[in-house]
């Protein structure tokens, strides 16, 4: 995770205040498994890019691959630095669609260090299987692109939380895909909205979804605006960002959380500081 | 509760979940009723699912996440339960008459399951993939040629693209396991089953169900071997 704050040379009201923390879920504990999630970010200093650029990942390791915690780390890490050097040479020119190329070559990109990785082991891809969602924010556009489960919700001037991408399961409630999988590329939701002066931006795992998405005799999910509206305002308030880390994890090992869910949790939060 | 100020509040503290409904297991059973059951048969098939009501609901969360159907089959079919969770399912008592309708009940069964699926999907209700349980001591006698093309290329379908997992027994001697196993998909043929075992394989079912709706996001899921369950 690169530190965002001392290479700034840039105004304070224009950059992030961050919250991002991977745990390792109960069911994990008792099976005897690592953390196989991760969550990853980066906003400064990409050189030549918007100072309020923003780049993060989250990735769910699959829970029956051995190597799904690398698998998840590497994932996260290339698709950032897919996307870190890309707007590095193109961040002023970025539009909607040259941002959508962007964020398919950054699946690309984690598909293939993912796979490399197996093959310099000798080990099969399936067994780093993981998910990813990658979010970008830059020139007022919030780009994302995801496989699997979890989801990106943003929130821009006017308060209203929506879903960027959402789960992206199989058919079955076991079930999900992986960027580890042929045709990641093809399996990706790349959504790109435009004139989004995103305000806060939140990733997670499956692990937290079914708490803060409402599917509730509705086809498509939607944001649980109180838990959004909550969590947002707690990070508004942590004087600094390794408060809101340690709060952050403390929240996501709370036995409120885990009386809920035993599986890994990835939470990552995303607030436009205030001057 | 907030016991502290702010800036020292938990984040805990500061949000609400949402109470989404539990995914869902749906698993229908297939059961003959015909003439042929009557006696032991239909009492050892009426003790079965009593059990298999006790154990599907031993462990809460399978309470909740599993869904039975029965369907009763003679020369005609009868759904005798419309989907409700197992903690819901009340089972009635089966009496045996007729003949055997085998594929009309396996097509009324699978075409369930598709118009429970279009509900869950309608609600936002996640779910697992379905079980079909027949059980019989025949074979399909009363049945048109079209009915049981028609069940055989569904059943096949339904577990070639993964639709459903169906599982068909034939009950003592009488069965014909053969024919039966000429409308199930190659990699799923029909077992025989003496009646005594009818108690196991609910036992197996109900086990089944458990791992199924326990089962999580990427976990590789293998239901118990059948045969740990038949002896008697």
């Amino acid at each position: 995770m690169d530190s965002p704050a001392s290479d700034s040379p840039l105004t304070d009201e224009l950059r992030w205040k961050i919250a991002s923390a991977s745990v390792v879920g109960t069911g994990h504990i008792r099976s005897g498994l690592p953390c196989q999630d991760s969550a990853q970010f980066r906003y400064l200093p990409i050189p030549g890019a918007p100072p309020d650029t923003l780049v993060a990942a989250v990735a769910d390791g699959a829970g029956s691959a051995p190597y799904s915690d690398q698998g998840s780390r590497l994932a996260a890490s290339a698709s950032i630095n897919s996307i870190a050097s890309a707007l590095s040479d193109r961040a002023a020119a970025m539009d909607a669609y040259r941002l959508e190329e962007v964020l398919a070559e950054s699946i690309r990109a984690a598909h293939h260090a993912v796979n490399d990785l197996a093959q310099a082991n000798e080990h099969r891809t399936r067994e780093y299987h993981t998910t990813l969602l990658v979010a970008v924010h830059v020139n007022g556009l919030l780009g994302a692109a995801q496989i699997g489960d979890g989801a990106v919700v943003a929130a821009g001037d006017n308060d209203e939380y929506v879903l960027i991408t959402s789960p992206d399961r199989g058919e079955y409630a076991n079930e999900t895909i992986f960027v580890t999988e042929p045709r990641s590329v093809d399996n990706a939701q790349i959504a790109v909205a435009s004139d989004f002066r995103a305000q806060c931006v939140a990733m997670f795992s499956d692990g937290i979804q079914n708490l803060v998405l409402d599917y509730r005799d509705r086809a498509e999910p939607i944001p649980h605006a109180p838990f959004f509206r909550g969590v947002f305002t707690w990070l508004e308030q942590q004087p600094d960002e390794l408060s809101a880390y340690i709060g952050l994890r403390r929240f996501l090992k709370s036995p409120r959380v885990n009386a809920r869910t035993d599986d890994d949790l990835s939470l990552l939060l995303a607030r436009r500081a205030v001057a | 509760m907030q016991d502290n100020t702010i800036g020292d509040s938990h984040l805990e503290d500061m949000v609400e979940f949402v109470d989404n409904p539990e995914p869902r297991c749906p698993c229908v059973l297939l059961l003959d009723v015909s003439g042929s059951m009557t006696g032991s048969r239909i009492q050892a098939l009426n003790d079965g699912i009593r059990a298999f009501k006790e154990e599907v609901t031993a462990d809460s969360l399978t309470a909740l996440r599993a869904e039975v159907a029965v369907v009763a089959f003679n020369h005609e079919v009868n759904v005798v339960q419309d989907f409700v969770t197992a903690d819901e399912f009340q089972p009635t008592t089966l009496s045996a008459s007729g003949g055997t309708c085998i594929a009309a009940a396996l097509n009324l069964g699978l075409e369930m399951i598709d118009e429970r699926k279009r509900a869950y999907r309608a609600n936002g209700i996640a779910y697992y993939r379905p079980i079909v349980m027949l059980l019989t001591d025949g074979e399909p006698e009363h049945d048109t040629e079209e009915a049981i093309q028609e069940a055989t290329q569904r059943v096949r379908e339904a577990e070639d693209g993964r639709h459903a997992a169906i599982f068909s027994f034939g009950i003592d001697e009488e069965a014909n396991i053969a024919r039966l196993s000429s409308m199930m998909a190659p990699q799923r043929p029909a077992k025989p089953l003496h009646q005594a075992q009818l108690s196991g394989i609910f036992q197996w079912l109900s086990n089944s169900l458990s791992q199924i709706s326990s089962s999580q996001v990427g976990d590789r899921l293998t239901l118990p071997s059948q045969d740990d369950y038949l002896d008697f």
